[in-house]
């Protein structure tokens, strides 16, 4: 009996082995351990046999019965997996196809270095402030220490409105509102747009200034030197040589104007990136601050000509033409 | 302005070469622009006397002449027309370099040998062009280092004079200045005039606050003698052209002390009554440039009698001209106020060697020193005679007659600068600019007393000579807590973040366009006020209304290069009604999608600009925390008629999204359809946004019930909308669309839409019985309210 068994098994196993779907494995499940299955059939037959030799069939038959329902049920996934991956490997699509895709949309280059710069002097503890492009004479020159007839007027060619109001001419208008809004300590940068009536190649109408200032008590000009080699450092690279150079601006005394040299293969050249000075005392006057009791340092520079540098533009009315095809590429 | 290195070389001992010098003055404020190198190859170059010229006997356009150099004679063939016997000329022998870098060597010309060659101007390096050779002034040395004699080597340093520095102006400024730097000591030349008591009428009277000093001196005798050529050299160096002796001798008097001189031909003067005055409309005057000038009220004039005869530090007139024949003049030295000049140089559209010294100031204190400078080099060089009758009308009440000291302490400069520099250093290096130190005052120069106002110029002074070097770097050491950025700053960045990330282009145009485009949008603003005064075009003369103009002309640049997809965003100004305020303006043409396969994405948002933008800034106004108010009603002169929305918030209007009107859009040649919105980031930085709160939410399950409806195609989803939010069972806890279709069955007037409610309970899961109560009670409700049919 346990012979007829093991043969039962057998075949059983070949059959298995050879199914071809899982729908032959449901079919082979049924006629192998169906009621009508051979295995049935000598289940049914054990009342039969001899007492002693009831168990040893009975036990024998049943670990087949589960042997081949163990082996039914892995062939069943063995063929499901090979199915499926069959069924998957047949996807026509054609993942070379450009996706459905929005653009890419992009900042405007000068955006992207006034954030650039924006982010530096935040980490120096500065809030951003902003002005309004149309000014009054008293912010734009006069709390400045430019007066009426003062000949730093010639170095700013003005667009005046109609209404005798002016288009600034730098961003240091905004040190003067803030520190009338504020008492010190102050600690601000201001970008924003500043307008001079020379347009030429090198010169657009409209360009961008971003301006700093920081008040407080014993602010020195060596304070002044080394946030301001600190920024360019982070800006321009930590390698890159600085000089400060003795000028003029109304609003500051001393005034410095601040190179960075440039090399390229054979040759190194210094270019004027900004400009910066500690606060006029008569200008502290102007906004009420005591100015035996506090000094300060201000500093502003150009935006465009940051941008031109950093991205190697070589003409400033790029930025305002304002193509597509340049934007995109920052 | 243009400073010859030789010149300078002659008041000081320079160890530095030019660019060396350049360097240091520079870093020293004065900034060297440029340094031309003039005769850099010329070598060897002498003169000599032509002794005898004889014909060639090859050729007729040559001749043989010999030429003397004092010592020996050279035979030399040349070409040259203008040459006689006698005349001095430079030499160029064999082994010498002219200024093209030819060497010269000995030669044959047509067989007959040539031991040099005779110089043109343009072979000394003077000119680019000159005819004939260059014939020298007769009592020329013969045989001396011409390249020296004649200043044909040189460096000229162009340098910008910042507009404090007045006193830097000048060949003997300069030299102070770099006495300051290098430390050497500085010689400048003596001036004194041997003056003869010889009488004249000549009066002045000054009617000008703007003229404290005016010194008027009565020149006679002068001969007719030409100038010099060391002095015309230094002239032309310096870019001025030579003309007669008096002239050039105000002109070098000029560049050597930066006080601007001016003499009137004494035979032209009839009343030799000088005033100054300041004008009014009626004058005129012909300058000596040929013009024919009216004058405008507030320039200075001097006149003669009732005749003007200059405007005054800016240029003479023609009627009082010095000429070739002049040989007596009144020889005007003065102060005029520097703000007077910038004005009248501007009235006048002339600006001048002259005016540009007056505008930053010139040394009142040394007015006296150019007039006897230039009076002494007239004797000198034209024998003049001059008067001791000098007329000086001066205002001695003048602020700048008034010595200026200021407190000098070492420690209060150093703790300023952050430095540590040593006082007697210091005290040297002020003194020698000029500046004395006594007492702890420090007294300035009279050419320094409009400049140095306050402590911390002389800490200028000391920072820029010692070097910005010598400072060390350090940081701040005190925190200061600043503000937070504005919320409008931050709506800016979260506003121009969201349109970038969604394919969005950021521009940055101008705040100013023209009045044409403004018109061409219908929109309108006060050109009284917006309107700039003196605009560098007519595209940029008006401040704008409203961001759609720039975005008009930017969309109107890319179509017309074939680039049709458009979608802008930027954060600007506009300007109304005396208000400035940033707006976030975007615009959608073309679409945002990239071509596909699958073309449907692209073409809905080409064919619905306006639903794409909405559905956008929906999701912005989510992200910035706010609710926005729409509305439908009464489109803006640039609206579309149906496409369009305004926002607000509350009684705020934030802005407006529509298709551009295609009447205005063609106008820009833009034929697609434009979708433009803006929206006040100011006026939405007044609102607060609602502040985020957890809200909870139901852990039982939700049902959804649909409403089918057939409405006419006049009636909004809004509508639709709002009668059911009247209506709804409080468990709905969303609603939305889900179909809308016309077709032929429904009829021409009449739309179908598909409309769901989410009904959830937030304690019990909502039995099926009640949800279709509640709803079929809104359905009878839309039904009875509403022109709609359920389906």
């Amino acid at each position: 009996m346990l012979e007829s068994l093991e043969k039962i098994k057998n075949e059983s196993i070949n059959d298995i082995q050879s199914a071809q779907s899982t729908a032959d494995c449901d079919q082979l499940k049924s006629f192998f351990l169906g009621k009508k299955s051979p295995l049935a059939a000598v289940l049914k037959d054990i009342p039969s046999l001899p007492v002693e030799q009831r168990s040893v069939v009975g036990k024998r038959a049943n670990e087949i019965k589960q042997e081949l329902s163990a082996y039914i049920q892995e062939k069943k996934q063995t063929l499901h997996t090979q199915q499926l991956e069959h069924s998957l490997s047949h996807d026509s699509t054609d993942t070379s196809l450009p996706p459905f895709k929005i653009r890419n949309g992009a900042f405007h280059p000068i955006t992207s270095i006034t954030r650039d710069i924006c982010d530096i002097f935040s980490r120096l503890g500065y809030s951003v402030k902003q002005g309004p492009n149309v000014e009054s004479d008293f912010y734009n020159f006069e709390a400045l220490n430019i007066p009426e007839h003062h000949p730093a007027r010639a170095m700013h060619d003005t667009f005046y409105l109609k209404n005798k109001q002016v288009l600034r001419t730098h961003t240091s208008p905004v040190q003067i509102r803030e520190m009338l809004s504020k008492k010190p300590p102050v600690k601000i940068i201001a970008p924003g747009k500043v307008y001079r009536c020379d347009a030429d190649v090198s010169h657009s109408p409209v360009f961008h200034q971003i301006e700093g200032l920081c008040v407080d008590k014993g602010l020195t000009f060596s304070d002044l030197k080394g946030t301001l080699e600190f920024f360019l450092h982070e800006l321009l690279g930590p390698e890159k040589n600085i000089r400060f150079r003795s000028s003029y601006f109304p609003f500051t005394e001393p005034s410095v104007e601040i190179d960075v040299e440039f090399k390229s293969k054979n040759k190194s050249s210094w270019m004027e990136i900004m400009g910066a000075g500690m606060v006029q005392r008569k200008v502290f006057k102007h906004v009420n601050y005591n100015a035996d009791d506090f000094t300060g340092f201000a500093f502003g520079l150009g935006i465009e000509r940051i941008a031109m540098i950093k991205y190697q533009i070589d003409d400033i009315r790029l930025f305002y033409e304002n193509d597509s095809r340049f934007i995109q590429q920052f | 302005m243009k400073f010859s290195y030789s010149w300078l070389k002659s008041l000081l001992p320079l160890t530095e070469s030019p660019e060396d010098l350049a360097e240091k003055l520079t870093m020293a404020g004065l900034e060297v622009e440029s340094i031309d190198s003039i005769g850099t190859c010329i070598e060897g170059i002498t003169t000599g006397k032509i002794e005898s010229i004889s014909p060639h006997p090859n050729a007729d356009k040559l001749v043989i002449t010999s030429v003397s150099d004092g010592k020996n004679s050279h035979q030399i063939v040349t070409g040259a027309k203008n040459i006689s016997v006698g005349d001095i000329i430079p030499v160029s022998l064999p082994g010498s370099v002219v200024a093209s870098g030819m060497k010269l060597k000995q030669t044959a010309l047509r067989g007959v040998d040539s031991f040099g060659m005779l110089c043109s101007e343009t072979e000394c390096g003077i000119t680019d062009e000159s005819e004939g050779i260059w014939i020298l002034p007769s009592d020329t040395p013969l045989g001396v280092d011409f390249v020296e004699y004649a200043i044909l080597k040189d460096s000229i340093l162009d340098i910008a004079i910042l507009p404090n520095r007045g006193d830097c102006q000048s060949i003997w400024g300069l030299a102070r200045e770099i006495a300051a730097i290098t430390g050497e000591t500085l010689s400048l030349p003596k001036v004194s005039v041997s003056s003869t008591d010889i009488k004249h009428s000549y009066s002045v009277q000054s009617q000008s606050s703007h003229c404290p000093l005016y010194i008027g001196r009565y020149i006679s005798s002068i001969n007719k003698a030409p100038t010099p050529l060391w002095m015309k050299r230094r002239l032309e160096l310096c870019g001025i052209r030579p003309i007669s002796l008096i002239v050039d001798v105000t002109n070098y008097v000029l560049l050597e002390t930066g006080h601007p001189l001016h003499a009137f031909d004494d035979a032209k003067c009839a009343s030799k009554s000088i005033s100054i005055i300041e004008s009014t409309k009626k004058h005129s005057l012909t300058t000596l440039d040929s013009q024919k000038r009216s004058c405008q009220e507030g320039q200075l004039l001097i006149c003669e009698g009732n005749t003007p005869v200059a405007l005054a530090g800016i240029m003479g007139a023609e009627n009082t001209e010095v000429s070739p024949d002049t040989s007596a003049i009144f020889l005007e030295a003065a102060y005029f106020t520097p703000h007077i000049i910038r004005r009248s140089a501007t009235l006048s559209g002339l600006r001048t060697d002259s005016s540009s010294r007056f505008e930053k100031g010139t040394n009142i204190e040394t007015t006296e020193l150019a007039s006897q400078r230039a009076a002494m080099l007239l004797q000198e060089l034209g024998q003049a005679t001059v008067s001791n009758h000098v007329i000086t009308c001066k205002d001695n009440t003048h602020e700048l007659f008034k010595s200026k000291s200021l407190p000098f302490d070492i420690n209060q400069l150093n703790s300023f600068l952050g430095s540590n520099h040593n006082e007697n250093s210091i005290k040297t290096l002020l003194t020698t600019l000029g500046f004395t130190i006594k007492n702890k005052q420090i007294s300035i120069p009279s050419w320094r007393r409009e400049d140095i106002s306050d402590w911390p110029c002389i800490a200028e002074e000391i920072a820029r000579l010692k070097g910005f070097d010598s400072i060390p770097s350090t940081l701040p050491t005190q925190h200061i807590i600043q503000d937070q950025d504005s919320l409008e700053l931050t709506l800016t960045r979260s506003s121009e973040d969201f349109f970038v990330h969604n394919g969005f282009t950021q521009l940055n145009t101008y705040p100013m366009v023209s009045e044409d485009d403004i018109k061409h949008c219908k929109l309108s603003t006060d050109l009284s006020q917006y309107g700039l005064a003196n605009p560098i075009s007519p595209e940029l003369a008006v401040l704008r209304p409203s961001l759609l103009p720039s975005f008009l002309r930017i969309i109107s640049h890319h179509s017309a290069r074939q680039q049709h997809d458009c979608a802008f965003v930027e954060v600007g100004s506009h300007f109304n009604d005396n208000n400035e305020e940033h707006v976030l303006a975007f615009c959608l043409t073309g679409s945002p999608y990239e071509n596909t396969a699958s073309p449907d994405q692209r073409s809905i948002a080409e064919n619905s600009p306006f639903i794409h933008l909405q559905s956008l800034l929906q999701r912005l106004e989510a992200q910035l925390g706010y609710s926005f108010t729409l509305s439908f009603d009464s489109p803006d002169s640039w609206h579309h008629p149906v496409q369009f929305q305004h926002f607000s918030i509350g009684n705020i209007n934030l802005g407006s999204l529509a298709l551009v009107h295609p009447s205005i859009s063609s106008q820009f040649n833009i034929h697609h359809p434009l979708a433009f919105g803006h929206l006040s980031l100011t006026r939405l930085a007044s609102i607060v946004a609602t502040p985020k709160q957890y809200r909870h939410f139901s852990s039982f399950p939700s049902t959804r019930r649909d409403i089918a409806c057939c409405v006419p195609k006049s009636l909004s989803y809004a509508e639709i909308l709002s009668h059911i939010h009247t209506y709804k069972h409080k468990s709905v806890v969303d609603i939305g669309i889900f179909d809308l279709f016309e077709s032929e069955k429904l009829g021409p007037d009449n739309k179908s839409i598909g409309i769901y409610l989410i009904y959830q309970d937030l304690k019990q899961t909502l039995a099926d019985e009640k949800v279709n109560k509640a709803h079929q009670r809104l359905c009878d409700q839309l039904v009875k309210q509403l022109p709609l049919t359920i389906r």
